[in-house]
């Protein structure tokens, strides 16, 4: 009978005993759990839930409604989106290109060690120093500016032109176009960093068999190596999109607030100025993180997508 | 004039000369192998007949066109590469027909040659898969059937069977050779294997530092090999240190054991002198007429179908190569061992 | 491929790519040297450092820095290792969480807390020190994907089970191997995240702009509102410090870092 009971106890109590130092192995862990339940996740959803309600608290979808009725709302996600398409295709077109050179286009080394180093430097040069940098660049009285304004030749008439001075053709640097000339610099090196481990994961070999068997270049491109590497590409350049829409720094220090994106808006709404609703403001944020969460997504699941093919 | 011909291929790379003066000859048809040690130049030779490097002076012609400047997708030579190189991102029968595609030629055309590749290498049902799916055999044999759906004139094979088991190695190397000689198509194959070289080629460049060391027959490599370079690499060698007695009748002696070679030595003064014999020549036993010579046996090794006795001969270490049988009677180590061999089985370096 | 062939299109865009970096910054450092009418002087640059308020919240910034780093390893280090230690599971879960300060924008996460930790019962922002606490924790949240890979990083190329168990076979507590076993030989990755989460503080202005504290990015955007020079000399004093952080990590970690630090 002893036998019996002890036969049966005692795996129970090992069981038991597994579960419980699961359980306690969890402990470990639980600060950091703690400290971003209570930093991060609480105070979100915090913001999130202030979406869904209105001023006197109960729940409402009035503030999700503002996307479709409110022009201020529609207007800055119209262009944080304009922006941040423009950017992220230009950025990424020019980023593919130089990351092309750099990886395939045998240009000499010396080139291709500053451009790999500077892309380092340059994707991580944003906010407020990349403002002042191109406010000295293209402002008024930026460097560019001059230079160009100073290119002047005297016409058959006698007069003098000067055809590059480009604020009297209309340029503006505190306008979407400069603002764009500005995320263009961190955005095409993010492009090149991002995409060149890929370019770098294209086999020799498979430009050479294409060769041997009769192909160009362009047989090689359009048939190999865009299809092995679109959805790095495309990855990217969700990347791109992502990082410059949810940007406010840079726009903030260069033109002031007087662009109306998104960010700039909600960062107004803190302010606790211009819209009625400050619950509309939590419905803005509520958007933007959508929108951010879908990016972050597509890009992870390209990502493994490249990594299967470029591994073979 | 040959079908292929490479006359004083010299190739370097800025300070190192990596091919020296490779001509080579090779007839419509024929199985060629570059065999050598890894760094012996075989590839780099290969990938010049791709178009892949440019020789840094010297000719390839392929029938009778001066082919040496032609850049590699004009050249219509089929590469087989190390790493087989198949596009992951198309199927097997898009692989294959990707050459043909590129060359502009109906789908109707491309769809049937595909199917007669994918019939030629026993891989009817695989037209749709993926490489990422096949097996290492299976995409090495997709390898081959995409460069031979263009019609090549020539096949090139960069070390194809490097990555495969032993085993499969084996039945593949078969199946190469016996597509080969059923499409007729002039072949060269680089490997550093020296069974898999003298199993299937026609005629075998021994190479080793950039040099051709031999260009001969299976059996003119090893049964005649003019340096010691392509006596050592390929088969076994023994190599001792003789005594010469007789400069004219060939007459040496191993220690204090007399031996015949049936080779005048004049041309030979001065060198160090050595005798080379291989192990499977040698017989146990003592008999009239022949070689004889004896030692103290120090390892008996059994290599499954081979027995390998190695003894020492008054300080020198010799081994013989006897065929197993189930009766074999072997010494022990520390007997006495007598072993003979015909003069003709030998020769001296 | 003939070797011999310049390829113009690749060339053409490494031009692009040099003149896009350079010019810019070129055009900083000129405009930076001109603050003396006629002459090139480095006037702009002292007018800058010796302005106390530049000083001033340079100081916090950087003292914020160094506490945002303290913090992030005291949290984030035993997280890792007790992760690899006992609860591997638990990776997919940290992984997710790790990339969320990418889902949330920092102007969202800062909506966020001031809604949250301003009013009753926490008013964190009613004091400076109580929001230099909310400051913190922003910032240790917003270096965390950094401090997290490096540390990440590092703790893949140790043998962390090993030493945990030579250690406690010698008698040490779960503190005293964490502090003299683990981190000595996680140096590299440690620095490599601290250096990265210094420069990110250090550039940060979401977060000191609206919990008002005198951060140095509030400070630069009040100097570019106010003068003409000084903020490309700041600008450029700026891009030299990225450069030496970015410089000290090729020298401490292993492998590229193609992370984006500063809040833009």
């Amino acid at each position: 009978m002893a036998e019996i009971t002890a036969k049966t106890i005692i795996p129970k109590a090992l069981s038991r005993s597994r579960t419980a130092s699961q359980l306690k192995d969890w402990i470990g862990i639980l600060p950091f759990f703690l400290f971003i339940l209570i930093f991060l996740i609480v105070p979100s959803t915090n913001l999130f839930i202030g979406a869904f309600q209105d001023q006197q608290g109960n729940f409402t979808l009035a503030n999700l409604a503002a996307f479709l009725s409110d022009a201020y709302v529609l207007r800055a996600y119209g262009i944080s989106l304009e922006i941040s398409v423009i950017t992220s295709v230009v950025g990424g077109v020019m980023g593919f290109f130089v990351a092309y050179a750099i990886t395939m286009g045998k240009v000499p080394g010396w080139m291709r060690n500053i451009l790999m180093s500077f892309s380092g430097l340059a994707a991580n040069f944003g906010g407020v120093p990349l403002a002042f940098a191109f406010i000295a660049t293209l402002g008024h009285t930026g460097f560019l500016t001059a230079i160009l304004k100073s290119i002047c030749f005297t016409g058959a008439s006698g007069v003098q032109t000067c055809p590059f001075d480009i604020y009297q053709d209309g340029f503006n640097l505190y306008s979407i176009t400069g603002l764009t000339l500005t995320y263009l610099y961190f955005q095409f090196p993010l492009m090149v960093l991002t995409i060149t481990p890929a370019m770098e994961g294209l086999k020799r070999e498979w430009r050479e068999a294409s060769e041997n068997l009769g192909g160009n270049a362009a047989h090689f491109w359009w048939y190999v190596a865009l299809p092995i590497l679109w959805p790095s590409i495309l990855g990217a350049s969700i990347l791109l999109f992502a990082s410059a829409f949810g940007a406010y720094a840079t726009a903030q220090a260069l033109t002031g607030g007087t662009i109306y994106l998104v960010t700039i808006m909600i960062g107004a709404q803190i302010r606790g100025d211009v819209l009625n609703n400050p619950n509309e403001g939590y419905a803005l944020a509520l958007g933007m993180v959508v929108i951010m969460a879908i990016c972050i997504v597509g890009y992870t699941i390209l990502q493994r997508q490249t990594v299967r093919w470029l591994k073979l | 004039m040959a079908y292929l011909e490479l006359v004083n291929i010299n190739k370097a790379f800025a300070e190192t000369h990596v091919v020296h003066d490779f001509n080579l000859s090779a007839q419509q048809g024929e199985f060629i192998s570059f065999l050598g040690p890894s760094g012996c130049g075989k590839t780099t030779t290969l990938r010049m007949v791709a178009g892949f490097e440019l020789p840094t002076s010297g000719t390839i012609t392929l029938d009778n066109k001066d082919m040496t400047q032609v850049p590699p997708n004009r050249r219509n030579v089929g590469m087989v590469f190390q790493s087989y190189a198949l596009f992951p991102n198309m199927s097997v029968a898009d692989n294959i027909g990707y050459g043909l595609r590129v060359a502009g030629k109906p789908r109707a055309e491309i769809v049937q040659r595909v199917e007669e590749m994918l019939a030629l290498i026993h891989l009817e049902e695989f037209g749709k898969r993926y490489p990422a799916r096949l097996s290492g055999g299976q995409q090495q044999r997709v390898a081959l059937a995409r460069a031979l759906a263009i019609h090549p004139h020539v096949l090139l094979l960069d070390e194809p069977l490097s990555a495969l088991d032993a085993k499969i190695r084996v039945e593949l190397r078969q199946e190469i050779r016996r597509i080969q000689r059923q499409l007729g198509i002039t072949t060269i194959y680089v490997t550093h294997d020296q069974e898999e070289a003298l199993s299937i080629s026609d005629r075998i460049v021994v190479m080793n530092e950039g040099h051709i060391e031999q260009i001969g027959t299976s059996s003119e490599i090893y049964n005649f090999p003019k340096t010691e370079f392509v006596a050592n690499f390929v088969g076994q060698l023994n190599l001792l240190p003789v005594e010469v007695i007789d400069l004219a009748g060939g007459l040496v002696k191993v220690g204090e054991q007399l031996v015949h070679t049936n080779q005048t030595l004049d041309h030979m003064n001065g060198h160090v002198i050595r005798l080379a014999v291989r192990p499977e020549e040698l017989n146990p036993g003592h008999r009239e007429g022949v070689n004889n010579l004896s030692g103290t046996v120090t390892t008996v090794t059994h290599l499954g179908p081979v027995v390998r006795i190695k003894v020492d001969v008054e300080g020198r270490p010799v081994s013989i190569d006897m065929f197993n049988e189930r009766k074999l009677q072997v010494p022990a180590v520390g007997e006495c061992f007598d072993f003979s061999f015909h003069p003709d089985a030998c020769w001296l370096l | 491929m003939n070797a011999k062939k310049t390829n113009w299109w690749a060339l053409l865009w490494a031009v692009i790519g040099l003149l896009y970096f350079f010019v810019p910054l070129y055009g900083t450092l000129d405009f930076s040297l001109r603050m003396q009418r006629g002459v090139l002087s480095l006037k702009a640059y002292q007018v800058v450092l010796a302005d106390p308020q530049f000083l001033a919240s340079f100081r916090y910034s950087a003292t914020m820095g160094l506490i945002t780093i303290l913090v992030s390893v005291l949290i984030f280090l035993p997280t890792v290792y007790w992760m690899y230690l006992k609860v591997p599971q638990a990776r997919p879960i940290v992984e997710i969480i790790t990339i969320l300060p990418f889902v949330i924008p920092v102007i969202v996460f800062v909506f966020g807390l001031i809604r949250t930790f301003s009013g009753s019962p926490f008013q964190l922002t009613a004091t400076p020190f109580k929001t230099d606490i909310l400051i913190t924790t922003g910032y240790v949240i917003l270096s965390m994907p950094y401090m997290y890979r490096a540390i990440d990083v590092g703790m893949r190329s140790i043998d962390v089970r090993g030493l945990t168990e030579a250690a406690q076979s010698l008698g040490s507590n779960w503190a005293q191997i964490l502090f003299n076993v683990i981190l000595p030989n996680l140096r590299g990755a440690v620095l490599s995240g601290s250096l990265i989460t210094f420069a990110l503080v250090i550039g940060e202005l979401i977060l000191g702009d609206f919990l008002a504290r005198p951060a140095l990015g509030p400070y630069m955007v009040q100097v570019g509102r106010d003068t003409a020079y000084q903020p490309s000399a700041m600008a450029m004093m700026s891009w030299g410090l990225t450069w030496i952080c970015l410089g000290l990590i090729q020298l401490v970690a292993r492998g590229s870092n193609s992370q984006t630090l500063t809040g833009r």
